[in-house]
């Protein structure tokens, strides 16, 4: 009886750790076994290496622009889905919870504030995040498709932005989409389709605001988050960040004898590039590096150096976010008014370069240099086959793209200054001070 | 990197310390605890006190569902007073609101009169509702214009503001210009039907004090009125809301219905008391009653009253005949195509009384000498120093003659600048002053005018000019043609394409391009006028000597001669008339 009564105790005295080592089955790694072991081991942790490469710690060579973004896709999803209980994608109801939100709603502001900035943000630092990449040249190869579903993750959170610009249904949500829409109708052949399929109807009415509710709660989000996955698996088996050439020297010989390469003539192709690579479960793994043996060893452990690096962009993101929802509140204005258009009605910042564009030529501003513009985007790491200047910021021997690039984007930046600041009434120039 | 971390997580849990600070502790649940605890110490019966121990601080609203669209008024939040007597003296939030018979505030809630936004319960935003909301609470003392929106207008007798405002609308010309659906038909001005929908009362009061605050560019008077008349101007077009819960869907949709009518009972514009007062009354004494209740004195001058905008009444009567003011009434624009002043929505009955009384008015008295002559007479649109830029030059289109151009004046001949000063210039504002002074004052006055601003001496007309009296080149449809082409290449960068003085340039130039769309005056100029003007350019202007510089022969100036004239639809008998006649009548 004794014993059992011990027994007893003891199992509850040992009830916090037992339940603590079947949540968390590793302790607090305290040694580099630990560390491995850990982060192998933790489903959210395990989408990381074991060890990273140093060079990919720089803050100054990535300053965490995607995991800045990713982690306002977190505050995004968190406060948006708290918003959802309380909002109801009616004309009718729309805006009145829009002003509950701002009044009576515990957290209503505070929550609302977060959205909006954070949505906009989101927009400035996928961008920025790409303009990183673009002028450190990583999406080079192997990681031209990465790029690819870089461009597409933008596109999606423009798409995400401009589907919530709308639920509000206030005078501002309003003519922003009446106008961003309308762009859409520019479209050759399609265009006045494609503006259907998006509105539900020939306005900006109860169709288009189920619509972009259900796009911007459902269906992006969705999309980018199954993107965001593949982005982060792309990383890994791309073969990590980039870095530029030569950084793990001495340069890895094969080790594979010439003698015996001509015993392999008959053999499968891909044995045949085994040839230069290593023998071994890891041939399988593509990428210009050597994971076995002579490779130099410039990594270190993921946990703590990346983690602790990743938490601080994300604590800094929630920082930023806070201060900003706390000292600016986001815009309502009067409820939608489909008789009083204001003037001039102006679509989202980050579309305001096109509609100034449009309001030179409605088909090349609105659908032909955009469609051209993405589709010099996809094709950069097609088009550029080079290999020298990898990993660099602003490398000399990437002359050409940089000023290329560079000069879309101040064009574009101008465009948007231009829409924002100096268009008045019928979009005539105006100066805003 | 770790203690950076750790900051930051400091700082965001101390940033979430403070929002679970201001939603727990919202000033909202002050007042009610306020209230609570003065009420518990009033209470006089235990079960009165146990009533009060057990309630708590909790949003109140008001849903009104009766009265237009749903409203949600959560006021009582924190003016949770509103409706106990004991607290009439109490400091806001907890005042008493008065009492106003058959109206519940739980079956109107407050927005309904007050305005504001009812769905906050935090003091700024549910009275001012944020920077984009249109309806912050009104003031006080407008609150009739939300009183009226209820009780129709017309024949309530409880919005005096609204109907002074109304009365004003009217008495200050408004409704020339501005469109209130049902009630005016104006379209010089922007439409006014909705405007307390869409404006704020500061903004319209703003608009009314200074027109150019928003606009440098508004071509609206400035009215001279007292802030209490300001006020009551406001209200009432706060007071205009499109919908009105007082109306019937019906009434409203056949009121948006109705078309614009030839004229406005005069009841509606000077009320039904004036209207029956002056019905019997001989046409000159109507008209005596009436003028400065129908609008003129907004823009015109006569006696003491002075809209400075429009020229002064006092003398219109001797200069213009009965026809010209007839014709003048109804469309102002067809005897002064470039005037501002707009077509008046009254029955030509009217007409005939206003013009009755302001010729049936005497004379006033006139200054022997030319210098106080040109002061009374001439300054108001030529300015003190003749510059052209008197009280009411900016709204006078063509803009009065600059007189101290020395070029332009020195090389007109004596003749042509006495015809304008003693017949007036057909198509502008200058009026036939020869009718009031006399052949010789004219004559007098335009010495004056030459010695003292023009400082031109002896006038220099240029001599040895070659210019044939009538046009060398029939009026053709191949000759306009020809015309129109020369115009299309030379002439439109100032005179602009429609040949309406507003080319592209014509903002840079002063005096500003001819419209050679004005009708009646391009009727009273000879050709050979409009041939030296064009072949040898108009000295102290922009107009260059096209004949020379555009190496234009007599017979391409005819065409365009042609070309002008067929713009006015005068052809051939216009162009004859033009030949023959210096001063044709229209």
């Amino acid at each position: 009886m004794k014993t059992e009564e011990e027994g007893f105790l003891a199992t509850l005295q040992n009830l916090p750790t037992n339940v603590w080592r079947s949540i968390f089955r590793n302790p607090l790694p305290s040694s580099d076994l630990g560390r491995s072991q850990t982060t192998f081991s933790n489903l959210f942790l395990h989408v990381h290496p074991v060890k990273t490469h140093a060079h990919s710690l720089r803050p100054w060579y990535t300053l965490g622009l995607g995991v800045v973004s990713l982690s306002l896709f977190v505050i995004l999803a968190a406060t948006g889905i708290l918003l959802m209980f309380y909002y109801v994608p009616s004309v009718e109801q729309a805006h009145d919870r829009m002003l509950d939100l701002n009044g009576t709603v515990a957290f209503g502001v505070l929550l609302r504030n977060m959205h909006r900035w954070a949505a906009h943000g989101m927009v400035a630092l996928v961008f920025l995040h790409l303009c990183r990449v673009f002028y450190t040249g990583s999406y080079r190869a192997p990681r031209e498709f990465n790029w690819v579903i870089g461009v597409f993750l933008l596109l999606l959170t423009l798409g995400a932005s401009f589907t919530g610009y709308l639920l509000p249904w206030d005078q501002l949500a309003f003519w922003a989409i009446t106008v961003g829409t309308s762009i859409a109708g520019y479209a050759p052949v399609f265009g006045e389709q494609i503006r259907f399929l998006l509105l539900g109807d020939r306005v900006v009415g109860q169709e288009a605001l189920i619509r972009f509710y259900v796009l911007h709660v459902a269906v992006i989000p969705v999309a980018i988050s199954v993107l965001v996955a593949v982005h982060f698996w792309r990383i890994r088996k791309d073969g990590g960040l980039s870095r530029p050439e030569g950084l793990d020297l001495p340069e890895v010989q094969p080790k594979f004898p010439e003698a015996l390469a001509g015993k392999l003539e008959g053999l499968a192709p891909a044995a045949k590039t085994a040839k230069t690579k290593t023998f071994g479960v890891m041939g399988i793994v593509r990428g210009p590096f050597n994971k076995v043996g002579a490779t130099p060893d410039n990594t270190v452990y993921s946990w703590p150096n990346l983690f602790i690096a990743e938490l601080f962009c994300f604590a800094l993101t929630v920082l930023l976010v806070l201060v900003v929802a706390l000292l600016w509140n986001a815009p309502l204005e009067a409820p939608a008014d489909p008789t009083h258009p204001p003037n001039p009605s102006k679509a989202p910042w980050y579309f305001l370069g096109l509609q100034e564009m449009v309001s030179y030529s409605a088909f090349w501003g609105g659908v032909g240099v955009p469609t051209i513009f993405v589709l010099l985007l996809l094709a950069v790491p097609y088009l550029d086959r080079g290999t020298r200047g990898t990993g660099v910021w602003f490398s000399r021997h990437r002359i050409l793209g940089l000023t290329a690039f560079t000069t879309l984007l101040i064009v574009n930046l101008v465009l948007i200054v231009i829409g924002t600041f100096f268009r008045g009434p019928n979009w005539a120039l105006v100066t805003p001070w | 990197m770790r203690v950076a971390l750790a900051v930051i997580s400091i700082v965001v849990l101390a940033i979430h310390a403070v929002v679970f600070r201001d939603q727990f502790f919202a000033k909202w649940q002050d007042h009610q605890t306020a209230y609570f605890e003065q009420v518990q110490k009033m209470a006089d019966t235990p079960a009165a006190h146990e009533a009060l121990a057990g309630r708590r601080p909790q949003i109140e609203q008001v849903i009104v569902r009766s009265f237009g669209s749903e409203r949600v008024d959560r006021c009582t939040t924190c003016h949770v007073a509103i409706d106990d007597p004991r607290f009439e003296k109490a400091d806001q939030p907890l005042r008493t609101h008065p009492k106003i018979p058959g109206h519940k505030f739980e079956t109107y809630g407050c927005t309904i009169c007050h305005d504001g936004q009812g769905r906050a319960v935090e003091a700024k935003g549910a009275h001012e509702g944020g920077e984009d909301w249109p309806w912050p609470m009104l003031p006080k003392e407008a609150i009739q214009a939300n009183c009226v929106q209820c009780h129709g207008e017309a024949d309530w007798p409880h919005a005096p503001l609204v109907h002074q405002g109304r009365r004003l609308f009217f008495e200050r010309a408004c409704y020339t210009c501005h469109t209130i659906g049902g009630l005016s038909y104006g379209s010089i001005g922007p439409e006014l039907t909705e405007v307390g929908r869409k404006r704020r009362i500061t903004y319209v009061k703003g608009k009314i004090e200074n027109p150019r605050a928003t606009n440098p560019t508004s071509t609206m008077p400035r009215q001279d009125l007292t802030p209490e008349q300001v006020l009551a101007l406001s209200v009432f077009l706060k007071s205009q809301q499109g919908a009105r819960i007082s109306r019937a869907p019906l009434q409203q949709y056949l009121s948006a219905q109705q078309q614009r009518p030839e004229w406005l009972p005069l009841a509606q514009i000077v009320g039904p008391e004036l209207a029956t007062q002056v019905e019997g009354l001989a046409p000159a004494k109507k008209g005596e009653a009436l003028l400065p209740k129908v609008g003129c004195l907004s823009c015109h001058k006569l006696d003491d009253r002075d809209g400075r905008v429009g020229p002064d009444l006092a003398f219109d009567s001797l200069q213009r005949d009965h026809g010209w003011v007839m014709r003048h009434f109804k469309d102002p624009k067809s005897v002064v195509p470039g005037s501002l002043m707009p077509p008046y929505p009254l029955p030509a009955e009217m007409f005939e009384s206003l013009t009755a009384y302001l010729q049936s008015r005497d004379a006033p008295a006139l200054p022997a000498e030319p210098a106080p002559q040109f002061a009374q007479l001439c300054a108001r649109c030529h300015g003190e120093k003749g510059q052209g830029d008197g009280t009411i030059a900016a709204y006078i289109d063509p803009a009065p003659r600059d007189l101290t151009k020395t070029s332009f004046m020195k090389t007109k001949t004596r003749e042509r600048l006495l015809a304008s000063v003693r017949n007036g210039v057909p198509g502008t504002s200058m009026a036939p002053w020869g009718r009031v002074l006399g052949d010789e004052a004219s004559a007098r006055l335009l010495d004056y005018v030459l010695g003292t601003w023009a400082k031109a001496g002896q006038s220099q007309p240029p001599t040895g000019r070659d210019i044939p009296r009538a046009n060398p080149v029939p009026y053709s449809a191949e000759s306009v043609a020809r015309g129109e082409a020369t115009f299309l290449n030379r002439c439109w960068g100032c005179h602009g394409k429609k040949a309406d003085g507003h080319g592209p340039n014509a903002a840079d130039i002063s005096p500003r391009p001819r419209n050679l769309r004005n009708t009646p005056f391009v009727a009273s100029v000879t050709y050979a006028r409009l041939h030296e003007s064009i072949k040898y350019g108009v000295q102290g202007t922009a107009m260059p000597a096209a004949g020379f510089d555009f190496a234009l022969d007599d017979k391409a100036i005819g065409d365009l001669v042609n070309y002008i004239l067929s713009l006015n639809h005068l052809g051939t008998d216009g162009s004859k008339v033009a030949a023959a006649n210096p001063q044709p009548q229209r």
